[in-house]
């Protein structure tokens, strides 16, 4: 019998991503492997959740095992096959670039279909080739992550040094380039470095009130002022994440508002965040050199490091999309009288139909958000609701999660460091008021929109997991103390704890 | 004599002092083109010339005069005396002739039988909703509603009421409203500013199956659809499960019956059904130049307008 077992659980979240998703990774992973693996997966939505995502543990495990394979024996091939990607989702963000520019309020419902069908094209295949390295090899107990972290376990010893396991792990896995965050954060502060050098801006940036400061944009130097907006107008779809919403201006103000308050060293951070890439290069050599690295080994944290760049990449590019997919959709709400949630849950292969109609049943609409699922059987796949939904689930047969009481929790070191702090489980940003400075975070996952409570944490949890990861990532650009991997940590830890986090070695103790 | 009842298409929003808010209301709205189910009002001095003829306004200022307000009991005890005398008197020969003669012309069997109290304090228009509505009334019960209606100025709770606003001295009137009874198959009320976060570049509609008392009573959750008033879409909606509903008998008055279960989760009114109703409480919203708490229904494919007033919270 074939017993399906959980691999995601996604916050907010509907079915213009999954069906995408899941046709994208049922169809298109074999590029890595030259190899079908995975054949089906089932997506169980309930509003804007995903309860969870099933594959068939065999074929999850076979997927995994075959792409560790493929990385030990084929690297070069898996590097090309980064390459396209990587290719497939620059286009993906030009794509979106154009759409973004698109006047959609006068087109025939034609063209609009044809605008839908063009953000469609990259959505289904930008990162399919490449599901298997910057998805799943970590998806099912780390088995990348923990292969690596042994590797250097083994390299450490070999040479009889006494660097700390975790700390040359996060160093030979951080990417030479750096991600899409770190290059909004450099122009941001290149931004903060103009207002500080004109006295007027300056003086109305120090106001603590956003609306004072807003209101009296207008004083400031024409040339300044496009430049801000400019900014904003660039950026503001990093939060969004697949439902939104995006920042506002507001966000923007707040956000130099308080760096000039601070009176931060804007060009000092500049240099510090530009030089990130060749720093994480030379420490790589220097590495290299000191624990006596085979050009095998060099190649596999290469890997590993393109990896973590690739999935942050194609993370943004599909926000971006998702960010810019929100004005077709509600194009077509308008058109076809329902709103932008009700078109959310309409499956991609449905949308032309629905176009061309004007219409589709607001009654199915409203059973798929209540509770549904998708099952993507090869290139088919069907959404289910209520009685039938039911039914279909209970014809599978599951794997069950077991959960462990525990005072210790035990999950991948991610960025070295030690601390101790009160927990704040985070999963949604409305969740982020609870978090006060050096307080502990804990999620479900990280994203983008979680950032501003990342950056006041001493420490970062998570029960999902990989060194490739949002939170991992993250952590290690804020230098923050790290574990992802935990499985159960927003189980076990409850708002409030005292705990004490060992991130050189992944351990969360309960401080009672 | 001055004529005392008056059809919609003969009042304005100018007469609020003789047909009560909801009477000038639903003229005006009528005026205005926008479809309200046809109707007469039998204007307050109406009322006055009933209190005036049967003697019976010493008895009614003596029976409040003596009330104790810090004794329910006084109160309920008043209401109910003076209930009786209004319910006792006789409507004049002349007047109950051409009620009923205006009730035939609607050419209905049924009507909603509605007070719409004056004032010469505004504040009073916002208590309309505290006196009586009798729904479902046919030829045979017409005249006693409509006294019921009248005696609703007397009611405890309206007692009450005034004496907080210290209008228990002043001189307050009321009109009734008789209009013909549409049996809605779903029906709700429309914000056209949203009430809670005051946006105004939002309305909010609420809709539930069968008559609107339903809702306004919140008996039943309705669904809610929020509407983008800037480019007519649809923000939000929400659907709520709604297994009961009020009808009209048969015969006469109301009744709770339950909704079939394949019925219940759906969304009452299609997304275009949801537009079109927006469209036509925004003309409502900018006929009077102000937000709006309308009340509505649909029957047979067709939205009717029962109220509108002033959303006096904002």
């Amino acid at each position: 019998m074939k017993i399906f077992k959980k691999n995601i659980e996604i916050q907010r979240v509907a079915y213009h991503m999954s069906v995408p998703v899941l046709y994208d990774m049922i169809n298109l992973h074999q590029k890595m492997n030259n190899k079908t693996t995975l054949t089906q997966g089932i997506w169980l939505q309930k509003n804007y959740h995903n309860l969870a995502t099933y594959f068939l543990v065999d074929e999850l495990r076979d997927t995994i095992n075959t792409t560790i394979q493929t990385i030990l024996k084929k690297p070069k091939h898996v590097r090309m096959v980064h390459k396209l990607t990587e290719d497939y989702t620059n286009k993906y963000f030009n794509s979106s670039r154009e759409i973004e520019k698109e006047n959609l309020e006068k087109i025939s419902d034609s063209k609009l279909i044809n605008v839908y069908k063009k953000w469609m094209y990259w959505t289904n295949k930008h990162h399919g080739p490449a599901i298997t390295t910057t998805w799943f090899i970590d998806s099912d107990g780390e088995d990348f992550s923990k292969l690596l972290l042994n590797l250097t376990e083994n390299i450490i010893k070999r040479n009889s040094s006494k660097l700390s396991t975790a700390e040359v792990f996060s160093e030979l896995t951080t990417p030479e380039r750096i991600s899409m965050d770190i290059k909004e954060e450099i122009e941001s502060l290149k931004i903060v470095r103009l207002i500080q050098n004109n006295k007027k801006a300056q003086k109305i940036f120090k106001q603590k009130n956003v609306e004072k400061v807003k209101s009296n944009l207008d004083q400031i130097d024409i040339k300044l002022k496009n430049k801000l907006v400019k900014h904003y107008k660039k950026w503001l779809w990093m939060p969004y994440t697949y439902i939104g919403p995006a920042y506002d201006l507001d966000y923007y103000l707040m956000a130099w508002s308080g760096l000039i308050r601070e009176k931060v060293d804007a060009k000092k951070h500049i240099n510090k965040l530009q030089n990130m890439g060749k720093v994480a290069k030379s420490k790589k050599e220097e590495l290299y050199k000191q624990l006596s690295m085979s050009p095998k080994e060099i190649e596999l944290f290469a890997i590993a490091s393109e990896i973590i760049y690739l999935k942050s990449y194609r993370k943004s590019a599909m926000f971006y999309a998702c960010f810019v997919l929100e004005k077709i959709h509600k194009e077509i709400g308008k058109r076809l009288n329902i709103s932008l949630k009700q078109v959310r849950f309409i499956a991609t292969w449905e949308m032309e139909e629905a176009i061309n109609k004007n219409y589709f049943s607001e009654h199915e609409l409203n059973e798929r958000i209540k509770f549904s699922l998708l099952h993507q059987k090869g290139l088919k796949g069907t959404i289910y609701t209520g009685v039938k939904a039911k039914a279909f689930l209970k014809k599978q047969k599951f794997e069950k999660e077991k959960i462990i009481k525990t005072n210790n929790l035990n999950g991948t070191p991610a960025c070295p460091g030690k601390t101790k702090g009160v927990v704040k489980i985070i999963n949604c940003p409305e969740d982020m008021v609870k978090m006060e400075k050096d307080d502990v975070m804990v999620a479900l996952t990280t994203y983008p929109a979680l950032l501003p409570a990342m950056k006041k944490a001493s420490a970062i949890i998570t029960d999902d997991g990989g060194i490739t990861c949002h939170a991992a990532i993250v952590a290690r650009e804020l230098k923050t103390p790290c574990i992802v991997g935990t499985k159960i940590a927003t189980k076990v830890l409850k708002d409030g704890d005292k705990v004490e986090v060992d991130a050189d070695n992944g351990i969360v103790k309960i401080l009672k | 004599m001055k004529k005392l009842i008056k059809k919609f298409t003969q009042i304005t929003k100018k007469d609020v002092d003789i047909a009560g808010g909801k009477g000038a209301s639903l003229g005006e709205m009528i005026q205005a083109k926008i479809p309200v189910p046809p109707g007469f009002v039998i204007l307050a001095g109406a009322f006055d010339r009933f209190i005036k003829e049967n003697e019976l306004e010493g008895e009614i200022t003596k029976h409040l005069k003596e009330i104790n307000f810090d004794d329910v009991n006084s109160v309920t005890k008043a209401s109910a005396v003076i209930n009786d005398f209004i319910n006792d008197a006789p409507i004049q020969e002349d007047l109950a002739k051409d009620i009923l003669g205006d009730f035939k012309k609607l050419k209905t069997k049924f009507v909603a039988v509605r007070s719409s109290a004056t004032a010469e304090d505004s504040e009073i228009a916002s208590w309309a909703g505290e006196l009586d509505t009798f729904l479902n009334t046919t030829e045979k019960t017409l005249l006693t509603n409509v006294k019921k209606c009248w005696a609703s100025l007397f009611t405890p709770r309206a007692i009450f009421y005034r004496q907080e606003k210290g209008l228990i001295d002043s001189h307050v009137s009321v009109a009734v409203v008789i209009q013909e009874m549409v049996e809605s198959e779903i029906s709700g009320i429309c914000f056209t500013v949203h009430p809670v976060t005051e946006d105004r570049s939002q309305m909010i509609i609420e809709a539930g199956y069968g008559l609107g008392e339903a809702i306004v009573s919140g008996s039943v959750t309705p669904d809610s659809y929020i509407i983008d008033k800037t480019d007519m879409s649809l923000a939000d909606i929400n659907i709520s499960e709604q297994n009961k509903k009020i009808i009209k008998c048969l015969k006469e008055g109301v009744k709770w019956v339950n909704i079939p279960k394949i019925k219940a989760d759906k969304q009452k009114l299609s997304g275009k059904e949801i537009i079109e109703l927006a469209k036509i409480c925004m003309e409502i919203e900018k006929h009077y130049k102000k937000p709006q708490d309308i009340e509505w229904l649909i029957k047979n494919n067709k939205f009717y307008i029962t109220q509108s007033r002033p959303i006096t919270t904002l």
